[in-house]
């Protein structure tokens, strides 16, 4: 077959795009071949969202570990037993210190991301999360200043980090905001850019790009389709999908199926002929095996990138079971130590493909939670760490300053609720620049970007 | 000749379509007797789990509301007697047994109205046993399910009690153990069971009118939507559910369902009064519960859960809300303000001063004329596990053995009842999926789980059953296998159109289009019918199922 996807696209240009210029498709994909020639596509780059569905508990994640606020800390959680003892915190030394002067370490079930810290591989962004304006906890008591809509709330806080905007019932995520301008950057333009290993979700939802979904074992071949003995049934079935559906939800249906059929053969093609990879991921738990079957397929799919044609992509990774209402100590361990030795594996295969420098993975999530407990757990908090890990990252630092672990205390939003000092604008913003985004288009896509002034506010540096 | 035959049906076919929609479009109320065996097989499609012709004769012959009474009067067929079955055999306990037991009952219960709305129930009061603790508690699911369907036509403030004392959404929302405050100690009541129950269970997070449309507050710079609630709120209502353990319990502390037959996961909670917040207490910031109700000193944790849940039930909000859930399970992702103030007007008043009554708001959602006639963009994508349920109700899908070895539905389906990744279900009922279905404004929850991925993994399912799982298709076929009954469509081999129409008709509620039968029938034209030998009939008729099953039209019910 030496028709290709890329020639097949570009002769059906040359011979006036038939198979497609009456659809939107079509006028998308000419859009993007044309805006293809006029552009810089050398230098191939990958963003990896891992999203820790549920609100991951930041405050025993990254510990204060040095006397004063390890015992703020401790004393807030000390009730239930829910603090992390000091002398288990494993220690790391952030490159930029606190104006604090204080310490932090990590989880002690994260061993790998110490050692990525230290290797400077890994960097740390302190209390960011969702906001509108900058505010204080006087402000945030007395309604002064307006909040994310349904602060708290999971859905409502995951599709404010998805999407960076309060008005975020329109459910376009900043990456598929990021997709729609950065499609055109890969020649092939059949396939999108964005591809999720966790189903359909707001991050990578464009105004056009939309993701297409992979799953752990590759695409999946329609097997009354490919398989087919007679052509015939190949062609009723496409029949079916060429009809002239009268419902919407019909065509939706066709088109998603119609999507599934249509790039299954070429990415199949693809992962078959990229070499294997030798990184073992590991699967000792049941966590462990969620997120490796993920993000193995991730890193198969980057060592595709030649044959997928791609120059820009951005992967979409989910877990769930971070929200620690109860059994928080064994349940936040086994998860932290999951994340860490999967994305420590994930990034040594980064490093096997030559692409460590390429490829930047970074967490999200609901929101942190409760300084205070309620027992054997936590509530719904607001601000959070979050780490940012790749060849490319300025890490063994922690960007931002570190919330004030005392109850009641200036960061207390007053029920233990930690309020956010870097907003999601701005860390989204750092992270699309470097996929490659222009300040133009950066405004673009964070368009409330400006509402934050402080120096820096734009870029938070933690990306060379 | 063959063509111009099949072009002749077809063309036979529009006219007689468009005859019905032009009637379904008038201004009369909608007849209580199905006009035809398709419309009688559309409301089973939206009222059970699926068709089959007996059920399609009796609603023609009594009526949608007699049918509907009938049902209504049934007692619950039970999850849990299954499960006595399994261990009975014995063969351990597994969840993969309680999924067993709800497609025994959803293809096979004789109370189909109840066990269909006792899973979209499931769906609304979400549980699930991906939560460690539940994944133990195989009975206490099932026992949950048996609650759901039990209460499904009783008041919705009992059923909301139920589903709050229950152990298992207990431990699911962690309102099992729920102390009060230790100002000491840093410990105040935990905010998941406060925060879940009104934004998922009851009213939601934003006033609305009863037509479901968002209360709009005249403010600047554009007009808002209402809170419902804010945090002090849920701080209130989760002080209020503190003091609560399993039911089996003698102390509070130090104790868990108990072993070896988990007593206290199947039966449900106790209050301990020692461990219940009552006022006033100083670090309550606020007792203010819903619509500014000031909860009163003192009490028990019985009486002050019975004044939280009555201040929650008599919400304005309940109505739409739960009103509009069901509408979307059972009917359509977007009913029109129009049909869920009908269905909110029901639920405030059935009729005899009673509020909550979820038989007459079930009665009410199956007959509103926005349910019984098609058109504009009416209708849900049907859930994909559904459709699987359906083939197997219609064609009497069994196994010799009489089990229902059907694990595991959301390798294929990514879903399974009971079990859903959080307690936002399986997908959400605001979900648009981008595209002409987001710039139609038009909400689609179940494609939330539609991808590129899961609608071929579906496909392939089905695909499995429509070539390997019919009776027929093996020679000597194992007794531990469910095969469903194929025959009286592969009777009408030798006239593919007859075979699309009865297939229309039982699969599609009579609704497939000219255009897919055309399809269907070429399609089938082109398979060798060998004259005397059934083989040729089965296999037009699995290849034509397999067509159906995988196709658009057949995926949204209408």
């Amino acid at each position: 077959m030496k028709l290709n996807r890329r020639n097949f696209l570009a002769s059906s240009l040359t011979a006036g795009a038939a198979p497609f210029a009456s659809s939107a498709l079509g006028s998308l994909l000419l859009a993007q071949a044309a805006a293809a020639q006029s552009r810089d596509i050398t230098g191939y780059k990958a963003l990896v969202c891992v999203f820790l569905a549920g609100g991951n508990d930041a405050l025993n994640t990254v510990i204060p570990r040095s006397n004063s606020y390890y015992n703020s800390y401790s004393n807030a959680r000390a009730g239930a037993g829910l603090a992390i003892p000091q002398n288990t915190i494993l220690p790391i030394t952030s490159s930029i210190s606190q104006s604090s002067g204080e310490l932090y370490g990590l989880h002690p079930a994260m061993p790998e991301m110490q050692q990525l810290f230290a290797a400077n591989r890994c960097a740390i962004v302190a209390n960011v999360g969702p906001l509108i304006e900058p505010i204080t906890r006087n402000q945030f008591q007395s309604s002064s200043v307006p909040v994310p809509p349904q602060l708290f709330s999971h859905s409502d806080q995951q599709a404010f980090w998805q999407t960076s905007r309060p008005d975020s019932t329109a459910r376009i995520g900043w990456g598929g905001r990021l997709a729609d301008l950065l499609q055109a950057a890969n020649t092939n333009g059949s396939l999108s850019m964005s591809m999720t290993l966790a189903g359909n979700n707001i991050f990578q939802t464009g105004n056009v790009v939309q993701p297409y979904s992979v799953g752990g074992n590759g695409p999946v071949q329609r097997q009354d389709y490919f398989n087919a003995e007679s052509a015939s049934r190949r062609a009723a079935i496409d029949a079916l999908l060429a009809q002239s559906h009268a419902h919407p939800f019909e065509r939706a249906f066709s088109q998603t199926q119609r999507r599934s059929l249509d790039n299954y053969q070429f990415v199949a093609n693809a992962l078959a002929t990229a070499p294997p990879l030798t990184t073992v991921f590991p699967t000792g738990t049941e966590n462990d095996t969620r997120l490796s079957r993920q993000l193995s397929m991730v890193a198969r799919l980057i060592r595709a990138r030649t044959a997928l044609d791609q120059r820009k992509q951005i992967y979409f990774v989910q877990v769930g079971g971070y929200d620690f209402h109860d059994r928080q100590l064994a349940e936040q361990a086994s998860l932290l130590g999951s994340l860490s030795r999967c994305l420590k594996a994930f990034y040594d295969s980064t490093v096997e493909m030559g692409v460590a420098s390429q490829v930047t993975t970074f967490t999200a999530s609901d929101f942190g939670r409760t300084l205070s407990i309620n027992g054997d757990g936590t509530d719904h908090g607001w601000g959070a760490e979050h780490f940012v890990i790749g060849g490319a990252v300025n890490g063994g630092s922690i960007y931002g300053a570190m919330p004030v672990p005392v109850t009641g205390g200036v960061d207390d939003a007053g029920w233990g609720q930690i309020i956010p000092k870097i907003a999601t604008d701005q860390y989204a913003a750092t992270l699309a620049r470097w996929l490659g985004a222009s300040e133009a288009q950066i405004d673009l896509i964070l368009p409330r970007l400006g509402v934050f002034p402080a120096s820096g506010a734009r870029n938070l540096g933690f990306l060379a | 000749m063959r063509i111009r035959t099949l072009l002749l049906l077809s063309l036979l076919y529009t006219c007689s379509a468009q005859a019905q929609i032009i009637f379904q479009n008038g201004f009369e109320p909608p007849s209580d007797i199905p006009a035809n065996d398709g419309e009688a097989a559309r409301f089973l499609l939206q009222a059970s789990f699926g068709p089959t012709t007996a059920e399609i004769a009796r609603v023609r012959q009594i009526g949608y509301r007699a049918w509907i009474d009938a049902e209504l009067a049934k007692p619950a067929s039970l999850q849990k007697p299954y499960l006595d079955f399994i261990a009975g055999i014995p063969e351990p306990v597994f969840q993969n047994a309680r999924l067993e037991a709800w497609y025994k009952n959803s293809i096979t219960g004789p109370d189909q109205l109840r066990q269909r709305v006792a899973y979209a129930l499931s769906q609304i009061f979400v549980t699930s046993d991906l939560n460690g603790e539940l994944n133990n508690e195989v009975y206490g699911m099932a026992i949950y399910y048996d609650l759901l369907a039990t209460n499904a036509f009783g008041r919705y403030r009992d059923l909301l009690e139920n589903v709050t004392l229950s152990p298992i959404m207990g431990s699911y929302l962690s309102m099992i153990a729920n102390a009060k405050p230790n100002v000491a100690l840093n410990i105040r009541p935990d905010e998941n069971y406060a925060r879940e129950i009104m934004q998922l269970f009851s009213i939601g997070l934003i006033k609305l009118n009863p037509n479901g449309t968002p209360q709009l507050s005249g403010g600047a710079p554009i007009p808002t939507p209402i809170p419902t609630y804010n945090n002090n709120t849920i701080r209130a209502f989760a002080h209020v559910f503190t003091g609560w353990h399993f039911g089996n319990c003698t102390e509070f502390e130090f104790c868990g369902p108990g072993f070896p037959l988990a007593i206290g996961a199947r039966i449900p909670m106790r209050g301990f009064a020692s461990f219940h917040h009552v006022e006033p207490d100083a670090d309550l910031l606020n007792n203010t519960l819903l619509d500014g109700f000031a909860r009163p000193s003192g009490g028990t944790p019985e009486a002050n859960l019975d004044i939280a849940l009555d201040n929650i039930a008599n919400h304005p909000n309940v109505g739409p809300f739960i009103g509009r859930r069901l509408i979307q399970n059972l009917i359509s992702s977007n009913p029109s303000p129009e049909y869920i103030a009908r269905i909110t007007a029901v639920f405030d008043n059935n009729g005899s001063g009673v509020r909550g009554d979820l038989a007459a708001v079930v009665k009410a959602i199956l007959l509103d004329p926005e349910a019984r006639t098609m058109g504009g963009n009416r209708g849900k994508l049907r859930e994909p596990i559904l459709r699987e349920v359906a083939l197997l109700r219609t064609f009497n899908g069994r196994s010799a053995d009489n089990r229902y070895r059907l694990h595991n539905p959301e390798f294929p389906y990514a879903q399974a009842p009971g079990r859903a990744n959080s307690v936002f279900n399986f997908y959400q009922p605001d979900y648009r999926l981008p595209g002409e279905v987001t710039s139609l404004n038009l909400y689609s929850p179940e494609f939330q789980i539609t991808t590129e991925t899961t609608i071929t993994t579906a496909s392939n399912e089905y695909l499995v059953w429509s070539f390997l799982y019919h009776i027929g298709a093996w020679t000597n076929p194992p007794a531990d296998r469910i095969f469903f009954d194929l025959r009286p469509a592969s009777a009408l081999a030798s006239n593919p159109g007859n075979m699309a129409d009865y297939f229309s008709v039982l699969l599609m509620g009579g609704t497939m289009s000219a255009q897919m039968r055309t399809v269907l029938v070429n399609y089938s034209n082109t398979i060798p019918l060998t004259a005397g030998n059934d083989s040729g009939g089965r296999v037009r008729a699995a290849e034509m199922l397999n067509l159906i099953l995988t196709s658009p039209e057949f995926s949204v019910l209408k």
